[in-house]
């Protein structure tokens, strides 16, 4: 989650929408959610994306420029200053986002970074990845355990 | 899960999410293979062999979204 600064908030904020678009130099794209409180503009869920997107940890620096109609060009630096590279796919990558359960803005709570509804975890189900299901793109999932049951119901 | 259907949506901790499409198959006993976004995801996450997800559902029945966690990428 991040924070815009209040005078960009000031200047810009009637510019940005529920969600804004990053954008890097390889045309890879992220929807971030935009939450506002007290004036300012957070944005939250989507934001976590570039953490292993482009392999960067505590320290490091992300540059947005804003292009206007909520987009925004990012590059990003290492806590050394040194640009990271930006990962290249074709086509390009596009982080989106669920928008339809995003939930009713309350303005009286506090922005606060996506994590998952337990819930949603009721019927788990851990594995660690083979060599097949990286290389080729599938996810195999057998009826192995009894936590799998939920896959047939 | 649906056996008719062939979309999945995958949810990750980022919020993010992946259209996938999803096989029934009876081959060595039912499973669904997830295809499709799923390549986009493991590429985006950078997932690799050895990488550790946790997959999750709400409940029993026909579940068109799975909710996914990477422990370890």
């Amino acid at each position: 989650m991040v924070v815009l600064p209040s005078m960009f908030g000031h200047d810009f904020g009637d510019q940005i929408g529920r969600y804004v678009k990053l954008v890097d130099s390889n045309y890879n794209e992220f929807d971030v959610l935009v939450e506002r409180n007290n004036g300012l503009i957070y944005l939250t869920t989507g934001w976590h994306a570039l953490k292993d997107f482009y392999g960067v940890s505590l320290g490091s620096w992300v540059t947005m420029v804003f292009v206007g109609a909520s987009k925004f060009g990012i590059q990003l630096k290492d806590r050394f200053g040194r640009k990271v590279s930006t990962p290249k796919f074709t086509p390009s990558m596009r982080f989106q986002l669920e928008k339809i359960v995003t939930p009713f803005h309350n303005f009286d709570v506090l922005p606060s970074p996506f994590v998952h509804d337990e819930f949603n975890f009721e019927f788990s189900y851990e594995k660690r990845l083979t060599g097949d299901e990286h290389a080729g793109g599938f996810l195999v999932s057998f009826r192995s355990s009894l936590l799998l049951t939920f896959w047939f119901l | 899960m649906d056996t008719s259907t062939t979309a999945l949506n995958i949810l990750d901790d980022n919020g993010n999410v992946w259209g996938c499409t999803l096989m029934f198959g009876t081959d060595d006993g039912p499973h669904f293979i997830i295809g499709g976004g799923w390549k986009r995801l493991v590429m985006a996450r950078r997932l690799r062999q050895g990488s550790r997800l946790v997959l999750g559902a709400p409940m029993a029945g026909k579940n068109t979204t799975l909710y996914l966690r990477v422990i370890r990428n």
